[in-house]
């Protein structure tokens, strides 16, 4: 009984000075603002998350340089979730609920996003990522009829162009820049991405009285387009849009020029690096867009500091790290909070935040970024040059 | 359509033809010996084609001594894969079963190995030849194609007067027959079977080392295999020029499907083709015809 009284006693004086704590009001808060990131630090697209991973700490270590956010550091927390769409789930499920982050940068492939979304929906703690298929952000999306994408995933952003939108990029950039008229398409049938970018760009050309001659598909793991490539030359359009990774681009690229097209080639943003080397000149005379052009005067000063924090020369995906926490520490800040509901509400007020890839605007009904410039580049000969710096491409 | 224009799918099919055809007689080879789907003939396939470009990349930029080199490492491999996986089941007269089971893994493993090893990263071989096609009036014909088509006849040839004029030919046959009885006769049955792998392992390395150079390599290359086992299976299991003849019309039927009623259709119709082919025709095209029977 008396042991019994003891312990009643102290929970008392424990709930009574904790209470008094509080009446007093919180005391300055300096324990660090937690921000996550799952990213592919190992397997198949390794290269492309490391590289995330180091300009998103660039970008921790220079906002906590200058002093952090509301007094306190930023602290980053990084999993890696090894291109695999469960893992992503168990990993961001955790960052969630044990570590409490105010945010989280997803990876950057559209399948890991696929199946974060639904869950971010239900945890409530905002992801931004760089998934470009639309479902990522508009989960009722439907390629068939893409001017009614449905309710946005609340919890869910895009910071690049999204599939159609890089689609729309360089469909218009072919009409308008270009003097294209007629237009044709080949796409793997079995990559969600590449037949995402082969039906916006067929919709855009449409939308812009243009005509799709022909939209051809292959199966995944086909190598030989022959079949398709001769119903291209027999249809002779100006351009021919080849929206897939690398290898079937290069192989298309070099049956195509085998067989004598002239039709120009019209690429996505695969055909960066390493395309001049698989393709070669065989791609030579092609126009594609990209996030950034690498001769960007603008990105320069990015250039030195990266090279200086790392000792390497930073990759497409170095900026998008950069960008991407940027934006999460930048939402916080004008929420003046770290709660995850507050910092959600922030990044779809999102106006003009100044990413490297260009000034973003998060369009609250789709949270996708409205009027981002794309680069455009080109092949000349098996070397890629820049066409254009910032292109955004009329609204169809 | 016109008429240049189904020429030239012609001829795109009939190319494509003799990369099934190269694989066609590598898998039926051992088909005829064994008695089994050899899937391992893909295992061949990948790593000859990482051979080849390994070989012609940074040891000696020159066509046919790689090309050559890459056959017989290809050869050497399928002995190797033989020895390590094969030959321990049949020496304990297991089912044939295990040896298609095994057959699988091994290409299902190579293929994971690369993945996951160079999976991430670009595999192009030098550009031995610049121009790349012939051009007959508005009709291309692509050389690497043309060697394909060549090379399979010319091995072809050259494997059909091995197994009817020479010893080991014979013994081959015998082997092929039946397993057991040769050894009675003096025949060392290990060595024959090692014989028979390494001449589907030189069809291998070459249809490996061709892939790769018209196609960049990749962990899938040897995923074309299926292709080569649907000629075989037209061709009738065994029948070396059955093989060759299904694979130059699969080839055909391809390349012309494709162009009328696209990608997607075009394996339903094939397939569903195939099954009613061989409900009507079990022995396959020539399962009885040809007289090139191992």
């Amino acid at each position: 009984m008396k042991r019994q009284l003891v312990v009643l006693l102290m929970c008392l004086t424990l709930l009574v000075s904790g209470s008094l704590v509080f009446a007093e009001g919180q005391p300055e808060d300096t324990s660090p603002i937690k921000v996550g990131m799952y990213a592919d630090l190992s397997a198949g697209t390794a290269q492309w998350g490391t590289d995330a991973e180091k300009g998103a700490r660039l970008r921790v270590k220079e906002v906590n340089a200058a002093g952090g956010v509301m007094g306190r550091p930023v602290e980053l927390i990084v999993y890696d979730c090894k291109v695999s769409p469960t893992e992503a789930v168990k990993v961001y499920t955790r960052l969630a609920q044990q570590d409490k982050v105010a945010g989280v940068n997803g990876s950057l492939l559209s399948n890991t996003a696929l199946a974060v979304s639904p869950v971010a929906a239900s945890l409530r703690v905002p992801v931004v990522s760089r998934a470009m298929d639309e479902r990522a952000t508009t989960p009722g999306f439907n390629p068939d009829d893409p001017d009614n994408p449905g309710p946005a995933n609340p919890y869910f952003f895009l910071l690049q162009p999204s599939a159609f939108q890089q689609a729309a990029a360089i469909a218009g950039y072919a009409i308008d820049e270009l003097g294209m008229q007629t237009f044709a398409s080949l796409y793997d049938k079995g990559n969600a991405y590449a037949e995402y970018l082969a039906k916006g760009f067929a919709y855009y050309v449409e939308k812009r009285g243009k005509r799709m001659v022909g939209e051809f598909e292959f199966q995944s793991g086909d190598k030989d387009y022959k079949a398709q490539l001769t119903k291209v030359k027999e249809l002779a359009p100006d351009g021919l849009f080849i929206s897939n990774y690398v290898t079937e681009n290069a192989n298309a690229v070099k049956q195509a020029r085998e067989l004598g097209l002239r039709t120009r080639f019209l690429g996505n943003n695969s055909w960066y690096k390493p395309m001049d080397t698989v393709a070669g000149a065989a791609a030579d005379g092609s126009y594609f867009p990209n996030n950034i052009a690498f001769d960007d005067p603008s990105l320069q000063e990015f250039f030195r500091k990266y090279k200086a924090e790392w000792g390497e020369e930073p990759r497409l995906h170095s900026f998008s790290g950069y960008d991407d926490v940027g934006f999460i520490i930048e939402a916080v800040r004008s929420a003046q909070s770290t709660d995850p509901e507050k910092v959600r509400a922030a990044m779809e007020a999102t106006r003009k935040f100044e990413g490297t890839i260009g000034t973003i605007n998060i369009d609250p009904a789709t949270h996708r970024p409205v009027g981002l410039p794309m680069s455009i580049l080109y092949f000349d000969g098996a070397e890629i040059k820049t066409a254009e710096l910032k292109y955004v491409p009329r609204s169809p | 359509m016109n008429w240049n224009v189904l020429l030239q799918q012609l001829v795109n099919g009939l190319s494509l033809g003799g990369v099934y055809a190269l694989m066609a007689v590598g898998f039926g080879l051992i088909f005829n010996v064994l008695k089994f789907s050899n899937f391992s003939h893909g295992a061949v396939v990948t790593l000859s084609a990482y051979f080849g470009f390994w070989v012609s990349r940074y040891v000696l930029s020159s066509f046919i001594p790689t090309l050559l080199a890459t056959a017989v490492v290809g050869g050497f491999i399928a002995v190797g894969i033989e020895r390590l996986i094969f030959r321990p089941i049949r020496r304990r007269g297991y089912p044939v079963t295990m040896l298609i089971v095994n057959s699988i893994t091994a290409a299902m493993l190579v293929q994971q190995f690369f993945a996951v090893l160079l999976g991430a990263d670009y595999y192009t071989y030098p550009e031995f030849i610049r121009e790349t096609a012939i051009h007959l009036g508005s009709i291309t014909v692509s050389k690497i194609y043309l060697l394909m088509l060549g090379i399979s006849a010319a091995v072809l040839l050259g494997l059909s007067y091995v197994i009817r004029k020479t010893r080991i030919g014979i013994a081959i046959r015998a082997v092929s027959t039946d397993i057991s009885t040769p050894s009675l006769m003096g025949v060392n049955v290990d060595f024959v079977v090692s014989v028979a792998f390494f001449f589907s392992g030189i069809l291998g390395g070459v249809t490996g080392y061709l892939l790769g150079m018209s196609f960049s390599v990749d962990p899938f290359v040897g995923s074309l295999i299926l292709k080569g086992i649907i000629a075989a299976i037209i061709g009738g299991m065994g029948s070396l020029g059955g093989g060759v003849i299904a694979g130059i019309l699969l080839g055909a039927a391809e390349s012309l499907l494709i162009a009328e009623i696209g990608a997607a259709l075009t394996p339903i119709v094939i397939y569903a083709a195939i099954i009613l082919l061989l409900l009507v025709r079990p022995q396959g095209i020539a399962g009885r015809i040809t007289d090139v029977k191992a």
